[in-house]
């Protein structure tokens, strides 16, 4: 097998220093005193100016969150992080409040342009760039929101989720921790004690959003933690797409990344939720690198409802996320369609819930898990009908490829099935990519590190296919360039 | 001109090919017919790169080049190509994404500007139809679940795209019926010219009828034992590789 | 020796704690091997006590609520006469029974010799008893083996409470046709815990069959592990066949190590128990070796069925897989968790397993978790799970037929399990037991199952 003994070698010598997006920009920011506590809270309620109900219900979540401890039933090994060594606030010095594009401080300005983020509006406007509405979070605070009159026109309300506790506080109080209550987990109650920002979406009923949605977060700062938090609301027949893009820069310690995304669909709307997941991975030892610890959920509350989560994950040192579906309403359906690229000393334990508990649900999931390195990949998932989930319907399939043996591939799906019609298919494999695919390829002419390419996108395109148009270009590159890493 | 001298390639210490010589100048089609286990498809597959190969000695020129310097994909677009007796199947990747990659290295390493879309779209249509491909066996992933018959046909139409100076094929015939196989072969004379030499590796004379070559060999214990013309595999198929092989020895 | 329970136990901890209290200072004074690992393992199950839901392998099995008391027999019923009478009210035994089989047949945790036939036992099987004491070297290096890496508070309850059980060992290169049997009867109300050990030496050939059955309705609990040994290029095949009464609670443990270039052949048909539990652990230790575990559930009533495996691979080139089927109806439950572990070294493991569930009530639950974890990159591995009841598409298509809407669902029901049945190697024990499970399943009808 001297090919893939060769790619493996390939695969040793990754260059996983050399990840894109790891500059940083030298900005001053405003930090809360290190250390989670009371006051640390309260600090972060003031700087966002909000009403005191939202202050009480971040004590409240505190208080809980201190009575929860730390799980370690995932697949993940690393040292416990030290809570109160993190920022949990960090802003850009004079950026508050930013009215225009003009207010905004030109360094990160140029930081998203590096990023290809699409932040002018006159580029959009004059078609330069694809037609996408951006919320921009820069650490602990969103910088830039853009299209939001031209949205406003169609009754969406697209902001960051401070500005929506103090403009729409009766649809944040009527939603918010309705999908992911406070105490749901360890860092969902931490997230809800100290979240900073995020984005909020409202979509009013029978509104087609006439553009994708997009957030793109950044953790810029040393030291800090990014506790965002995300809610879409798609009232009645109601469609929106949305994305989300992270990046990070290079740093030697670990950082944490704790968010909630909370999504409600209520009778006949439509959610598709898609990230592209790029944090810093830390480097080819194992230094450094995000803790993606992320819990994200999907409430399918109305009738015929849907809501589709796809997913690429390259980056993050260990990734912790299981985007979910609530099936609580008649005849709804989720999906779930997920890359997951591990490489190096990258630790990935992520799935998805698919609870069915209307009639007639529906719901399937594609997962497609690479492991290269000595990385540990590895697929959760549970599929669960409630006894009166009649005809409940899901699909599952798992595959794992694994690239050297040095890597381990894991699936763990959890199936229970608690009614006589609900019919659950599940089919898992995992393989290897075979010599003689890669000598076809290269006596076609094509470099075995093209091949490789190809083959792991023929791999993927199930997922591939499910990402918007502008968004599965930047994720085909993105596996391109995993594996530029990784097989050499 | 594609000559192969001398060349000793062994596996897992088992001598196959044995101070093995052949020399094919454009536009001839030499046939090398031989019995199981005689090397023949060793003999394909150390030309064109596969790695398992322990190559002790020997060389495979290729317009004054030797190609066992060289990696797969450098030989390849230099102008070897390989017909596969069994084409692989790759899950996930369209036909036509294969294509477009493999004509892409190849216009590169030429100098030859790389086609836009509808061009390509152009000429995979042209080439397609005379083969009887149909535009959704090219989408299709690449000889996932194609029939026997159609992975062949799909290797002859990428060495018509790909326009190589030496075509091994390697038992192009096994596994087709008759229909298939006259199909395959109108695709591989359609290709015979002056510039173009094919070595038709095969263990059956009945590829012949259709490919007339120009030379016959007859391979045993991995080098030729006999040359001839066309009327050399017609004896063959009367008195079977015994004799030839008794001779030999 | 001491433990005391703790307040925060419930009754069936504490009585068992104590019963094991009472049972482990009886070896104090003793230093033979067996003593030594019951002293052991009474130390970590008293630590541990019976595994809770908290744990990620219990997490859809409450033993505590299948559970609350050791049954105590306040009758004695007799065991029956004779060999031929025994056979004979065994529908299934006076079948499949051949003349030079060997019968070794416990009831309620004691040998019986007047119901067992060992005179077929000689030809290098050797055949000893636990309770005769002098466990055989062999016997007890398996053992101490097992007790060193286990991690199961059942495995150690057993150990701590093994009372009896067989230990057979079958000499390099012996080939039999016949059957061994290892009969288990349930006559009495009580508490029993089986161990018995079969060691199959190189190049051998051996055919094991395992029948649990209920003589009554009586009210058990047991646990019952077997070790298993397979040497290099052996070949078994292991048929086990229970039905027990709706009020039975037991423990099954099966341990496998199998040798190089060995087939181990491996098979489970499961009825009835209040609560059964079937942990099985089998390991490809040597290249080549070829595993195939398979089963059929069938449930009805309250009962509790989980089948928890374990497949590793620590040898290059080897193969296994799994095929279960069960079938759900009443207020029944069953779990499978099938867990294939491929180890570095193992590459070229070829693993396939598929879970299959047919459930007939609306009142039925089937969880199922088939797990692959895997740490070689050129392996083929995969498994498949469905869960459903009968395709509604199937059976209109047979009452349009003129089939009758019970018979049609006979009919589909027989189809679900047909193809693992042709599991079992031996085709007359396959028949047999085919036309056993077609009886079972004769009675299905408005989606209900008589087992």
């Amino acid at each position: 097998m001297p090919a893939i003994k060769e790619t493996v070698e390939q695969v040793l010598d990754i260059d996983v220093d050399n990840y894109k997006y790891g500059w940083s920009t030298d900005l001053e920011s405003e930090r809360a005193p290190k250390g989670l506590s009371k006051d640390v809270i309260k600090f972060i309620s003031n700087k966002k100016e909000e009403p005191e109900w939202m202050l009480e219900w971040r004590y409240d979540a505190y208080e809980r969150f201190l009575t929860m401890k730390e799980p370690d039933w995932a697949k993940v090994s690393y040292p416990r992080m030290d809570l109160n060594d993190i920022y949990y606030y960090s802003a850009p010095k004079n950026t508050e409040g930013p009215e225009s594009l003009d207010e905004i401080d030109p360094e990160i300005l140029k930081t998203y342009e590096k990023l290809g983020i699409p932040l002018k509006e006159q580029e959009f406007l004059a078609g330069i760039k694809n037609n996408i509405a951006v919320d921009a979070v820069f650490d602990s605070v969103s910088v830039v929101t853009t299209f939001k009159e031209k949205l406003a026109e169609v009754g969406i309300i697209f902001c960051p989720i401070s500005e929506a506790i103090k403009e729409h506080p009766d649809l944040v109080k009527k939603y918010i921790s309705s999908v992911v209550p406070k105490s749901d987990n360890y860092y969902a109650a931490l997230n809800s004690a100290v979240f900073t920002d995020g984005s909020f979406v409202y979509i009013p009923p029978n509104v087609r959003c006439p553009m994708e949605l997009s957030t793109y977060f950044r953790i810029n700062d040393v030291n800090t933690g990014q506790f965002e938090r995300t809610l879409i609301i798609a009232d009645k027949g109601s469609y929106v797409s949305y994305l989300e893009g992270c990046t990070a820069p290079k740093r030697d310690e670990n950082q944490l990344h704790a968010a909630v995304v909370e999504l409600v669909a209520l009778e006949d709307a439509e959610i598709k939720y898609s990230t592209v997941q790029n944090w810093y991975p830390g480097n080819s030892e194992g230094i450094g690198g995000i803790y993606n610890f992320v819990t994200k959920r999907g409430d399918c509350r109305g009738d015929r409802s849907k809501i589709s989560w796809t997913q690429v994950e390259t980056g993050s040192a260990i990734t912790w996320k299981y985007p979910s579906c609530i099936l609580r309403g008649d005849g709804s359906s989720g999906e779930f369609y997920s890359i997951a690229i591990s490489n190096a000393f990258q630790q990935i334990d992520s799935g998805t819930k698919m609870v069915h508990l209307g009639k007639n649900t529906t719901s399937k999931i594609i997962s497609k898990g690479i492991s290269a390195g000595k990385s540990s990949n590895a697929y959760r998932g549970l599929v669960s009908s409630h006894k009166k989930a009649e005809n409940a319907r899901n699909f599952t399939q798992c595959d794992s490829l694994l690239i050297g043996n040095n890597c381990s591939a894991h699936t763990v799906p959890y199936i229970e099935s608690k009614n006589k019609s609900s019919i659950f298919e599940h089919e898992a494999t995992t393989s290897k990519i075979s010599d003689d695919q890669i000598f076809y390829c290269c006596q076609r002419g094509i470099g075995k590190e093209d091949a490789i390419a190809l083959i792991v996108n023929g791999f993927c395109k199930e997922v591939l296919q499910k990402l918007p148009m502008e968004f599965a270009v930047e994720a085909q590159k993105l596996i391109g360039i995993s594996l530029e890493g990784s097989v050499g | 001109m594609f000559e192969i001298k001398n060349l000793n390639a062994s596996i897992q210490d088992k001598q196959i090919l044995k101070d093995f010589n052949l020399k094919v100048n454009p536009g001839e089609v030499h046939a090398i017919m031989g019995p199981n286990g005689s090397g023949k498809s060793t003999l394909a597959h150390v030309c064109a790169g596969r790695e398992e190969y322990e190559i002790s000695s020997g060389s495979v020129g290729l317009d004054g080049i030797n190609l066992l310097d060289l990696e797969p994909e450098e030989r390849a677009v230099r102008g070897l190509f390989l017909a596969f007796q069994y084409p692989v199947e790759i899950p996930g990747v369209a036909s036509m994404t294969f294509l477009k990659s493999a004509l892409s290295a190849h216009y590169k390493f030429n100098g030859k500007k790389e086609l836009t879309i509808p061009e390509f779209m152009k000429l995979i249509k042209e080439k397609s139809n005379s083969l009887n491909i149909s535009d959704d066996m090219i989408k299709r992933p690449l000889n996932v679940g194609f029939s026997g018959g159609e992975k062949k046909r799909n290797e002859v139409l990428q060495m018509t795209l790909l326009e190589p100076k030496i075509c091994i094929l390697d038992e192009t015939d096994s596994g087709l019926d008759i229909d298939a196989l006259r199909l395959v072969a109108n695709g591989v004379n359609l290709l015979r010219s002056k510039e173009r030499s094919f070595v038709v590796i095969t263990h059956y004379q009945r590829l012949l009828d259709y490919i007339e070559p120009d030379f016959v060999h007859i391979m045993a214990d991995g080098k030729i034992i006999e040359t001839g013309d066309k009327n050399l595999a017609l004896d063959l198929e009367k008195t079977g590789y015994n004799d030839y092989i008794e001779k030999d020895i | 020796m001491t433990v005391k329970p703790s307040n925060k136990t419930s009754q069936i901890d504490q009585e068992i704690l104590k019963l094991c209290n009472d049972k482990i200072d009886s070896f104090l004074d003793y230093n033979d091997d067996i003593s030594v690992i019951k002293r052991e393992a009474f130390k970590r199950y008293s630590k541990k006590g019976l595994p809770n839901r908290f744990e990620e392998s219990w997490k859809y099995t409450n033993i505590h609520k299948k559970l609350q008391n050791i049954p105590v027999s306040d009758k004695n019923y007799p065991i029956p006469l004779n060999v031929d009478n025994f056979i004979n009210s065994f529908d299934i035994m006076s079948k499949i029974k051949s003349d030079n089989d060997i019968l070794i047949v416990f009831m309620d945790g004691q040998f019986i010799p007047e119901l067992s036939m060992l005179e077929y036992s000689k030809n290098g099987i050797e055949i000893n008893f636990l309770s005769h004491g002098d466990v055989p070297r062999w016997a007890s290096e398996l053992m101490i083996n097992k007790h060193n890496v286990n991690e199961d508070p059942l495995f150690d309850l057993n150990t701590i409470l093994m009372q009896e059980g067989v230990l057979i060992n079958v000499s390099a290169n012996v080939k039999i046709d016949s059957n061994v049997y290892i009969i288990h009867i349930g006559n009495n109300d009580g508490f029993f815990n089986y161990r018995h050990v079969i060691n199959v030496g190189k190049d051998s050939h051996i055919n094991v069959t395992e029948l649990k059955v209920s003589n009554r309705v009586n009210d058990a609990l047991y646990t019952s592990s077997v070790l298993w040994n397979i040497g290099d290029n052996a070949i078994v095949n292991n048929v086990k066949y229970q039905a027990h009464n709706q009020s039975t609670v037991g423990f099954n443990q099966q341990y496998a190590d199998v040798g190089s270039g060995s087939i181990f052949n491996s098979f489970t048909i499961s009825s009835g128990s209040k609560l059964l539990r079937e942990s099985r652990n089998i390991s490809c230790n040597g290249e080549n070796s070829e595993v195939s575990i398979s089963g059929v559930n069938l449930l009805d009533g309250e009962s509790h069925i989980d089948t928890t495996l374990v497949v590793s691979h620590k040898a290059p080139n080897s193969l296994s897989k799994e095929k279960y089927k069960s079938i759900l109806s009443d207020r029944s439950r069953s779990v499978f968790q099938g867990n294939i572990v491929v180890d570095q070294i193992a590459q070229k493991t070829i693993a396939k397993q598929s879970i299959d569930a047919l459930i007939l009530s609306n009142d039925a639950e089937h969880d199922s978790k088939p797990e692959l974890e895997i740490y070689a990159d050129d392996v083929q591995c995969g498994h498949g799970a469905t869960t459903g009841q009968l395709s509604e598409d199937s059976l209109f298509y047979l009452r349009a037929r003129g089939i009758g809407e019970d018979e049609a669902r006979r009919l589909l029901v027989h189809a679900f399990i047909s193809d693992v049945m042709e599991e079992i190697q031996d085709t007359n024990l396959r028949n047999v037991l085919r036309d056993v499970m077609n009886n079972m399943l004769n009675r299905v009808s408005k989606g209900r199952l008589n087992v």
